[in-house]
């Protein structure tokens, strides 16, 4: 018995240790190789094909997807990925202004605009922006919090300039304020509302969409920069570079989306 | 011998404590940050006004369905023997360790537009997802086992001598239900309803996914909450500090019925 005891005792002052030992230095050391990537939801469909396309060059690329603005808090609260691309630029510089961010570094990475998605069939007839106002439409617009739905105020806004009461239509028939761009697509997609407004770059192949105009649409700018507290400052510089104009920037491009504004 | 006995208490006391203090910290730290915080002024914000209100509303609504549903299935359970019944009571539990976002998914596959239900709901007009009643019926999906499990054990703990009792001097099925086992299990069901009530109040995954995130519609306080932790974290704050003080309500209540953990 007094064995045993020892054991547990023994096991108590391991895990203890252990315990101490985490605090004083990580377990894990960094992997120099390893660059840890905070996207965002209008970047999340090429994530993968993005982390693949990095591996190629012989390092890995770490992603996390998630809202523009909760990456900011999560910056702010001492997450520390090595390179954050954000999907509002208000969000970017505030995280430059705070030294979250490299300011210097900051750099706009790719420009992408809306589009009006529809279920399949188009039940509800569907075939202009304007049509979302029409009686009985079930729209999904984004949750007032993403970026997306800046972008979408944009648009609606200038549609209202014509037609007075447009957004306030819109909103009458909106179901939902969902709380992601993928959110919207796959819940449009599989039928359940008629329409919603996304990201052009966000729709797979084979999915039924309407265009909105260059007069009334609205672009979003993404930029990117190394974050101040980068484990791995090195390679949030490759990965930056990879994203701008190496083969990252090739990736993006084919997937649609826009060299930014010159 | 005291050293021995203290070092004894040590192997249960310190692993003890870093859990107890795991648990207990970001709560008090959250009530903190809500007391000193001035969040007062945000609970009276219109969007903070509608979630309350409507979380209140449709978890009462679906506490009323569970209970006008899920007395009989308890009973029923508890009463008689038949074939499936282990497969009944599974399904039953199911939820309890299902994932809620799980549950969301799967109830658009029964009542989204292209589900199974979806051609016959469209043809009676009715559409569910992105209404409240939505929201209701994924609490009543969530909660729900709440209240059976425990109606279940209420009901099963009753003497089966009272029940052979009442049947010999003529009690009928409904009698006997009202005026034996219902009382003598009230206890365990206000305990599971009040706990199914709660789990109604903080239900999230389930609602974002099939029911949407409208305001004063489908944004019940756990969406306003997860909202306002991205544009106004004291919003977020207040309510979790609301439901926070909710859930230590709720704990009181089930204790007050009886079901003090280690009586």
């Amino acid at each position: 018995m007094p064995l045993s005891r020892r054991a547990l005792l023994g096991t108590l002052a391991f895990v203890t240790l252990g315990g101490c030992a985490q605090t004083a230095a990580p377990l894990v050391e960094p992997v120099e190789t390893q660059v840890v990537v905070f996207l965002p939801g209008a970047l999340a469909s090429q994530a993968k094909p993005l982390a693949a396309a990095y591996a190629a060059t012989g390092a890995t690329a770490s992603t996390e997807v998630g809202h523009t603005p909760v990456q900011l808090e999560q910056l702010a609260q001492g997450a520390t990925p090595d390179v954050w691309v954000a999907a509002n630029p208000a969000n970017m510089a505030s995280a430059a202004a705070q030294g979250l961010v490299d300011a210097a570094g900051v750099t706009p990475l790719a420009r992408t605009k809306l589009v009006v998605v529809l279920a399949p069939g188009n039940p509800a007839g569907v075939t202009a922006l304007q049509d979302l106002a029409g009686d009985g439409v079930r729209v999904l617009l984004a949750a007032e919090t993403l970026p997306l739905w800046a972008v979408t105020a944009q648009t609606l806004g200038k549609v209202e300039a014509t037609r007075p009461g447009f957004t306030a239509a819109v909103l009458a028939n909106t179901r939902s304020r969902e709380l992601g761009v993928q959110p919207i697509v796959q819940k449009v997609t599989a039928g359940e509302a008629d329409a919603g407004i996304v990201f052009v770059t966000d729709i797979g192949p084979g999915v039924e969409t309407v265009a909105i105009p260059d007069a009334l649409n609205t672009e979003l700018t993404l930029s990117v920069a190394p974050v101040t507290a980068a484990k791995n400052p090195a390679g949030a510089r490759a990965f930056v570079t990879f994203l701008t104009e190496g083969a990252g920037w090739e990736l993006l491009a084919d997937a649609g989306y826009l060299p930014p504004a010159p | 011998m005291s050293a021995a006995r203290a070092g004894d208490v040590a192997v249960f006391a310190l692993p003890a404590a870093v859990l107890l203090a795991l648990l207990a910290l970001p709560l008090v730290a959250l009530s903190g940050q809500a007391l000193g915080g001035g969040v007062g002024p945000q609970l009276g914000d219109p969007t903070v006004v509608a979630a309350v209100r409507l979380s209140l509303v449709t978890s009462t609504l679906s506490s009323l369905v569970v209970v006008v549903l899920g007395t009989p299935l308890a009973y029923v359970l508890v009463r008689w023997r038949f074939p499936g019944r282990t497969l009944v009571q599974l399904v039953v539990d199911l939820p309890v360790v299902l994932p809620p976002m799980v549950a969301g998914i799967a109830l658009l596959q029964v009542f989204g537009r292209r589900g199974w239900l979806g051609d016959a709901m469209a043809a009676a007009g009715v559409f569910l997802p992105f209404t409240t009643a939505a929201v209701v019926v994924a609490q009543v999906f969530v909660a729900g086992p709440f209240y059976v499990r425990a109606a279940r054990l209420g009901f099963a703990g009753v003497d089966p001598a009272v029940r052979e009792a009442a049947r010999v001097d003529g009690a009928s099925e409904l009698q006997l239900f009202g005026h034996i086992m219902v009382p003598v299990a009230r206890k365990a069901m206000l305990g599971g309803l009040v706990l199914a009530w709660a789990r109604a109040l903080g239900e999230f995954g389930a609602t974002i996914f099939f029911a949407g995130n409208r305001e004063g519609v489908t944004q019940t306080m756990p969406l306003a909450i997860f909202v306002g932790f991205e544009s106004d974290l004291t919003v977020a704050v207040g309510l979790s500090f609301l439901l926070l003080v909710v859930s230590v309500g709720v704990l009181a209540a089930v204790w007050l019925l009886g079901d003090r953990p280690g009586e």
